[in-house]
């Protein structure tokens, strides 16, 4: 029994030590070894990296049907899915023809747009070809001399013998041509489609200032857009700033008088309001041999999002511009980054301004915004103009926002969607976003006209 | 159930276990100390061969071991506006002239404040906390010629705060000579203290001439309390090195005469701000008046805007 109670006592005393040893490791150590959470931290209804095909979706289909035009701007609609599922399949398959250089927009397309049958995908950004290819998990197969073309419109018309002819749009308006097979398939999907909801018509030219390099459409019927009151992000603060900073227990906070909190520890600086906006900023690495391809940095930006905040819903890539970075390092000249912006959706229209990435030459990653809103209450309805309305808005906007010696605007596309404004409180205003040449991306305000550009609202290049 | 053999299981098994945590405590503790090393007195000579090979020449002040902890926690602080009626009245007990302005509300626009006269003295204090006094019958080179040192200089610094009731939390001060030979003149600058620490946020430069104080500056922070976990901080040598390493990248390789290394807080100040963090740095005192401010979490070099150009020799070699 005396040997029964020595093990007990003793077993007492080493469960008590084990608490106490545990308790000074885990309270008391100083350096505890503190790294970046490594996992990153996902705001509350914020998820994970969508695939790169996911982000980089079309903004709109346009559907032709031998004179009748449908633009389907819905990504969640059964439509959009099934359309841009049978182009993608049509896209990987063979090329077995590269037609002539078509020059800018060729007769041949105009003459199939008015007539034909085809469909049309109208991309975020410019990639080459087999680029986007990649971004599917597919490769340029056959005849590849098309390969290196830049996109960012695909058009695609079945013809004869199973086949179907794919212009390659860029953003200068340079349109190439291949032929790859998929024609039964493609006018299958075609028919099967239920486009009647997406009534559209070609934007007309009637414009003293503005240009239209390529057709496009705009929707035939008015658009039902609401402004809303917005609520802001509910972020965990300090989970946040742990994903930027190695150690956080060595950045000193600053607490402005809006409730705003900004870390820095000399290098780069974070800050998070209140509602849950966050700007992030640190300068731009020197690599003047390097610089990332836009694919590439596109991956170092999802990479990086993910880490800090993760992504809303239906977040998709809207734009991709060159930074010029601000400063110039010591050794002299640097390569210019990409700016990333991105939109999320409210219902089927894209919201910008909300998600921005800047990446350096090399990809890191040397400015991030992010202004995640969900709706709160929602304005009354009005009376919104049309696009050819919003067009002319900016036609006699351009001398103001580009300079009075400007004679010529070419625009690329136009699409309705959301901006976030400021005054005093933030809303969500609706929208004709209008892609332009630069490349560059302005907003007039459905409802009263005003011009968004450059930085404003986060519309610009 | 067995319980005596079940006794013996779990006897080895936290045996084990608080080895292991036993293990691990010592460990870490052994790294703190290791890495918040200070030389020890008869290493002196030795860390000065290192640092001369930096290019860093000690000329003398540096703490000594044991008044360096191996870790620290940062500081958080709030503005403090003084009080210009409290500050007129112990300025001028016979009464001023006063100037209002409201400021501006632009992001960077001139705060507000409240100027005030009494013959050839003036004293402002601006809203965000800043206090200037000048005296503008004492300039610089004028005046009555009295032989003066840095001793007397700081006498006169000392009387003068006394008087105006601003020298209570103050510690030891820098002076700086800033006159040329035949008409000296100083600053001598004094930082806030909390718990032993110099705030090198917080600070009063006085400026002291032949015929008495020509003028003072002074921005106080309110401290509110240590926050945070306990971080180490690096050795003054690591401080010394990462600055003269930061120089010679700025494109200074000349010598660094260093006359005062001391451990204390430092933040910039922000109007904007409800309150900030002050974070833990050595404060490097150079011959002629300039002052590197040197993260001791992490070793990066943060600079003072307020610090004094230096004459081309003084500071460095």
């Amino acid at each position: 029994m005396n040997g029964e109670r020595v093990k007990s006592v003793l077993l007492v005393i080493l469960v008590a030590a084990s608490l106490v040893l545990s308790a000074g490791l885990w309270l008391g150590n100083p350096i505890r070894p503190v790294v970046r959470d490594a996992s990153g931290y996902l705001a509350e209804g914020s998820g994970p990296a969508p695939d790169l095909a996911g982000l980089l979706a079309p903004r709109s289909l346009v559907v032709h049907d031998q004179g009748r035009h449908f633009l389907i701007n819905d990504p969640t609609s059964r439509a959009y899915r099934d359309l841009w599922s049978a182009v993608r399949q049509v896209l990987s398959l063979e090329v077995t023809d590269v037609l002539q250089d078509a020059g800018a927009d060729s007769a041949e397309l105009a003459a199939l747009r008015r007539e034909g049958t085809g469909i049309e995908a109208l991309l975020p950004v410019e990639l080459s070809y087999q680029d986007w290819l990649s971004v599917w998990g597919a490769r340029v197969k056959g005849r590849s001399r098309a390969a290196s073309s830049p996109v960012q419109r695909f058009v695609l018309f079945p013809r004869a013998e199973g086949q179907v002819t794919v212009f390659l749009g860029g953003s200068r308006g340079r349109v190439r041509a291949v032929v790859v097979g998929g024609g039964d398939q493609l006018s299958r999907a075609l028919g099967q489609a239920d486009v009647t909801h997406w009534p559209a018509r070609e934007a007309s030219d009637r414009f003293a200032i503005l240009r239209f390099p390529s057709a496009f459409y705009v929707p035939a019927d008015p658009l039902d857009l609401r402004s809303y009151e917005v609520l802001g992000e509910n972020l965990d603060r300090e989970r946040l700033a742990a994903t930027f900073f190695a150690d956080l227990g060595v950045i000193p906070r600053t607490f402005t008088r809006q409730g705003s909190v900004f870390y820095t520890d000399g290098q780069q600086g974070l800050l998070v309001t209140p509602s849950g906006e966050v700007d992030y900023r640190r300068p731009p690495v020197a690599s003047p041999r390097q610089r990332v391809s836009i694919l590439e940095g596109i991956r170092h930006a999802n990479d990086f999002v993910s880490l800090h905040g993760g992504w809303p819903p239906g977040t998709r890539l809207a734009a991709a511009r060159k930074a010029t970075p601000q400063a110039a390092p010591p050794e002299g000249r640097m390569e210019p980054g990409y700016r990333f912006q991105y939109t999320y959706p409210l219902g089927p229209y894209p919201v910008a301004g909300g998600l921005e990435v800047v990446i350096s030459s090399d990809g890191t990653v040397s400015g991030y915004s992010r202004i995640v809103k969900d709706p709160g209450r929602q304005g009354s309805r009005q009376a919104l103009m049309g696009a050819e309305e919003a067009l002319a808005v900016l036609d006699a906007a351009v001398p103001e926002i580009f300079g009075p010696e400007r004679r010529e605007l070419r625009v690329l596309d136009i699409y309705p969607g959301y901006v976030l404004t400021r005054s005093g409180r933030v809303t969500l205003r609706p929208v004709w976003f209008v892609e332009v040449e630069g490349p560059a991306r302005v907003a007039v305000d459905s409802l009263n006209g005003r011009v968004y550009a450059g930085g404003d609202a986060g519309v610009g290049g | 159930m067995d319980w005596p053999r079940a006794k013996v299981l779990l006897l080895v098994a936290f045996a084990v276990l608080d080895l292991s945590l036993g293990f691990l405590w010592f460990s870490y503790r052994s790294e703190r100390l290791s890495r918040a090393a200070v030389p020890l007195p008869e290493l002196a000579g030795e860390v000065k061969d290192n640092l001369a090979e930096a290019g860093i020449v000690l000329l003398g002040g540096v703490p000594a071991p044991e008044e360096i902890p191996a870790e620290m926690r940062r500081l958080r602080v709030k503005p403090w506006p003084p009080d210009a009626e409290e500050l007129t009245r112990a300025f001028f007990p016979e009464g001023a002239q006063s100037t209002a302005w409201p400021g501006s509300d632009a992001g960077n626009g001139d705060p507000a404040g409240k100027s005030f006269r009494h013959g050839a003295e003036r004293l402002t204090v601006l809203a965000r906390g800043l206090v200037f006094y000048e005296r503008g019958d004492l300039a610089l080179g004028g005046g009555v010629e009295t032989i003066m040192d840095a001793d007397v200089a700081r006498s006169l610094a000392d009387a003068f705060l006394k008087g105006a009731g601003l020298g209570s939390s103050l510690g030891e001060p820098d002076l700086v000579a800033v006159g040329g030979e035949a008409l000296p003149a100083y600053q001598v600058m004094y930082f806030q203290h909390y718990e032993g620490w110099p705030v090198f946020s917080g600070y009063t430069v006085v400026e002291v001439v032949p015929g008495g104080v020509r003028a003072l500056e002074q921005l106080w922070v309110k401290p509110q309390g240590f926050v945070g976990p306990r971080r180490p901080v690096i050795p003054y040598e690591q401080a010394l090195v990462n600055l003269a390493a930061a120089l010679r990248a700025d494109g200074n390789g000349e010598r660094l005469l260093v006359e005062k290394v001391s451990l204390g807080y430092f933040s910039r100040s922000d109007p904007s701000a409800r309150e900030w963090e002050a974070w833990p740095v050595w404060r490097v005192h150079t011959r002629g008046g300039l002052d590197y401010y040197v993260n001791a979490y992490t070793g990066f070099l943060d600079r003072d805007e307020r610090q004094e150009e230096a004459t081309d020799d003084q500071a460095f070699d």
